[in-house]
């Protein structure tokens, strides 16, 4: 009997997990180590944020999903991994910290056979003094959309500033990133436009300045260099629909920008172009930017293995080129295939634990020195398809042998499908659907762009807005196992 | 070299333009190339794009004759509005009034690759590099402008003699076998369903059943070959709306639910 253990249960770690022991039956174990006792269906903590969705509407508890499943699963988070054993045993084995099952604070050791590092980020809002409180969470100045409790608090601060302009006090609202190295651009572009149908509904449209602050170097970048709307036979770029949809809603942008200091009500940015600025707000929703969760590696002896293992941001190191190039000699066979790490052949990584090779997006910063651009997200459909060929890999290196071919499922060669909600509502809701292919572009394959134009697609309105919501309840009935879950795609 | 000017209705101004690279000779032989283009038509700015060449590269001719280039350009902060009154050669005798910010924060590269930034305070420099940048990304200044502004622009264009060419869309094309035939399976397994209204044996009934079991994953397959061979025509028809893929889903979609709900209902009357 071999054991496979996940650690992580998000998009990427469920999805993994679920077709592992699907795939592996009875005869082997799949062990899922998340700190969470809910699934989280994040696309949806948006609708949380505005208070159109309950926390209970997004999330759902894993003990029975798994019980069910048939995986032996255990509320901790993973803190280390010792992929070479102990003095005395040769078996690898990760350690984990209970967070639950009445077992809180409690240490453990796990062996295994096969390991998939799918623990996502870790929501790094002290990266930027004052969005953090200085311990790893969120500061008292702002709020998130990253996880559903965030989403809750979000709402109910929202839910003041609707009042207080109800009341005649005009109230500033700030949403984007807060730091020029954040990811999930997308998110922070749903929230704001949420909001701003949210205050139309609510009538305090006239009351509320709702601002766009983020890293992107053109509106509509999201991290991959954009998408395109295709146009007769050609493809305009996203920045077009993008600088229409705001300046439609009255939204104006800062772009280009590092957010390195928060306070109460104000907030310090520099620029690209190495300028600085303050914006004030009364309510004010940054994304943190993303780093690993912290896990360490040991060698046999207790030595740190941590660098072997991890790239210096945190993240699993897998089959891709780490060699630092130029963005001239960026090619999209740097990005990885198969997601296994190169020195330990039994360690996978899936979802936004991996360490991608470089950014999607033009690398910019300021003269300053600093890094202002987005990070690549891998999050929402690349992370879930890369969890299930992840999972295939392992499945067959222990039904075939360890010399089975692997899986491949590359971010070059791999589409991606964004449904981005710009107001929610039956008849009234509005969201962007864009479809892009590969999601790195493949400058040798596809000249230009390197993007594949007959698979570009773009279009906004009420439709979109309803197949959002029809994914909602797709995916939460897909996560929860229900008949014909493995139909659903990722 | 002087080039050719893209000029409506060329559609080649709507490319999303890449990022340059590479700064060596084939750049800036395309600057020179822009630079002659621009003498030759006594042009104050252009984009690479209007010369058919897809990259970030905008070339500015200032007041004391030289020549501004501005490498990847990207405007990362808009000051004020105004309306500017703009001519372009991609629309050749067509004056316009574009909403336009008055002053704006651009950061670009220089022909060698040193990131470089610039703060434009004059609103007729900023509204040219604004429409310029609108270019790279895909669109011209009648994206900025309504509907109705459009159309009148496109129809004094084509008292000038300047008319889209239209793609003939077909009004059959052979995808359409693939929908004609799934919509009479689908009438086929509708009318099974009236069929207990009927003094028919247990014997035809259960074979009724057995034929809607056949049906539906046979729909499932022909909605599979509409879509590869549908996608082999979009190819074919770039500009004909119905070819594109969104609207191929739909048709997919709606098929395939319509056979999954009647498949439901043989289940339930006939099974």
């Amino acid at each position: 009997m071999a054991r496979l253990v996940v650690m992580g249960g998000g998009v990427s770690g469920h999805t993994a997990a679920t077709f592992a022991k699907k795939w592996l039956g009875e005869e082997h174990e799949v062990v899922v180590v998340t700190p969470n006792s809910q699934w989280n269906w994040i696309p949806s903590n948006i609708w949380v944020g505005i208070g159109e969705m309950t926390k209970e509407d997004v999330v759902f508890p894993l003990a029975p999903v798994y019980q069910k499943a048939g995986i032996d699963y255990r509320q901790a988070k993973a803190v280390s991994i010792n992929p070479k054993g102990k003095e005395g045993s040769d078996t690898p084995y990760i350690t984990i910290e209970y967070t639950g099952q009445g077992k809180e604070g409690q240490s453990e050791e796990i062996t295994y056979d096969y390991l998939i590092n799918a623990t996502g980020p870790k929501l790094n809002f002290d990266a930027t003094p004052g969005l953090g409180d200085g311990k790893g969470g969120i500061g008292e100045h702002t709020v998130s959309v990253c996880t559903a409790d965030h989403a809750v608090h979000a709402n109910l601060e929202l839910q003041q500033i609707f009042a207080k302009a109800k009341a005649g006090q005009r109230q500033k609202l700030v949403i984007g990133t807060g730091h020029g190295m954040c990811t999930c651009q997308g998110a922070a572009f749903e929230y704001i436009f949420n909001i701003e149908h949210e205050a139309n509904k609510a009538g305090v449209r006239d009351m509320v300045d709702i601002r766009w602050i983020s890293n992107e170097s053109f509106l509509g970048d999201f991290g991959i260099g954009g998408l395109h709307m295709k146009r007769g036979g050609y493809a305009a770029s996203s920045r077009l629909f993008a600088e229409s949809l705001y300046a439609e809603r009255g939204i104006p942008w800062t772009i280009g920008a590092h957010v390195n200091k928060v306070e109460e009500g104000k907030l310090s940015y520099e620029l690209l172009d190495g300028s600085t600025g303050e914006m004030e707000f009364d309510f004010a929703m940054l994304i943190p930017p993303f780093a690993g969760v912290g896990l360490k590696a040991y060698d046999k002896d207790g030595s740190d293995i941590t660098d072997q293992l991890f790239a210096p941001n945190g993240f699993l190191k897998v089959d891709a080129d780490y060699t630092p190039k130029p963005y001239e000699e960026w090619k999209a066979s740097d990005w990885p295939r198969t997601y296994q790490n190169p020195d330990f052949k039994n360690i996978f990584a899936c979802g936004i634990a991996f360490a991608p090779p470089h950014l999607i997006s033009k690398p910019m910063s300021s003269p300053n020195g600093t890094p202002i651009n987005p990070t690549p997200p891998r999050t929402g459909m690349p992370s879930g398809i890369i969890g299930k060929a992840v999972a295939h890999s392992i499945c067959d290196l222990i039904k075939k042998g360890e010399n089975a071919p692997l899986h491949e499922a590359s971010m070059a060669e791999m589409g991606a499908a964004c449904v981005a909600s710009a107001g929610k509502g039956l008849t009234t809701g509005t969201a962007a659907a864009l479809t892009v292919y590969p999601v790195v572009p493949d400058f040798d394959k596809y000249p230009g762009l390197g993007r594949d134009l007959d698979y570009t697609f773009g279009e906004i309105g009420l439709a979109g807005h309803w197949i959002k919501h029809i994914l909602h309840h797709m995916f939460l009935y897909k996560a929860k196992l229900k008949p014909g879950w493995t139909l659903i795609p990722e | 070299m002087v080039q050719k000017l893209v000029i409506f209705p060329d559609e080649r101004v709507n490319i999303a333009c890449t990022d340059v690279r590479s700064f060596n000779q084939t750049l800036w032989d395309v600057i020179e190339d822009i630079k002659d283009t621009m003498i030759e038509h006594d042009l104050d700015a252009l984009a690479a794009i209007q010369i058919a060449y897809p990259y970030n590269i905008v070339l500015i001719r200032e007041e004391d004759g030289s020549y501004s280039e501005y490498i990847n350009p990207r405007i990362i902060g808009s000051y004020g509005k105004f309306d500017s009154v703009e001519k372009t050669a991609y629309y050749p005798g067509i004056t316009q009034s574009v909403p336009r910010a008055q002053r704006i924060k651009m950061v670009y590269e220089d022909r060698h690759g040193t990131p470089k930034s610039v703060d434009i305070d004059d609103e007729k420099y900023a509204a040219t590099l604004q429409r310029k940048v609108d270019y790279l990304f895909g669109g011209t200044f009648l994206d900025k402008v309504g509907k109705a502004h459009r159309e009148r622009v496109l129809e004094a264009l084509k008292n000038n003699g300047l008319v889209p060419e239209v793609e003939i869309c077909p009004a059959f094309s052979k995808k359409d076998y693939f929908v004609s035939f799934t919509d009479k399976l689908l009438f086929v397994m509708g009318l099974t369903l009236v069929a207990p209204l009927f003094n028919f044996s247990k014997e035809t009934l259960d074979t009724l059943y057995t034929l809607d079991k056949f049906l539906l994953p046979m729909i499932f397959v022909l909605m599979v070959g509409f879509f590869f061979y549908a996608q082999h025509e979009a190819k074919k028809y770039s500009q004909c709306s119905s070819c594109q893929i969104g609207n191929n889903i739909g048709v997919i979609l709606k098929r395939s639910l319509a056979g999954i709900a009647l498949a439901i209902g043989a289940y339930f009357i006939l099974g």
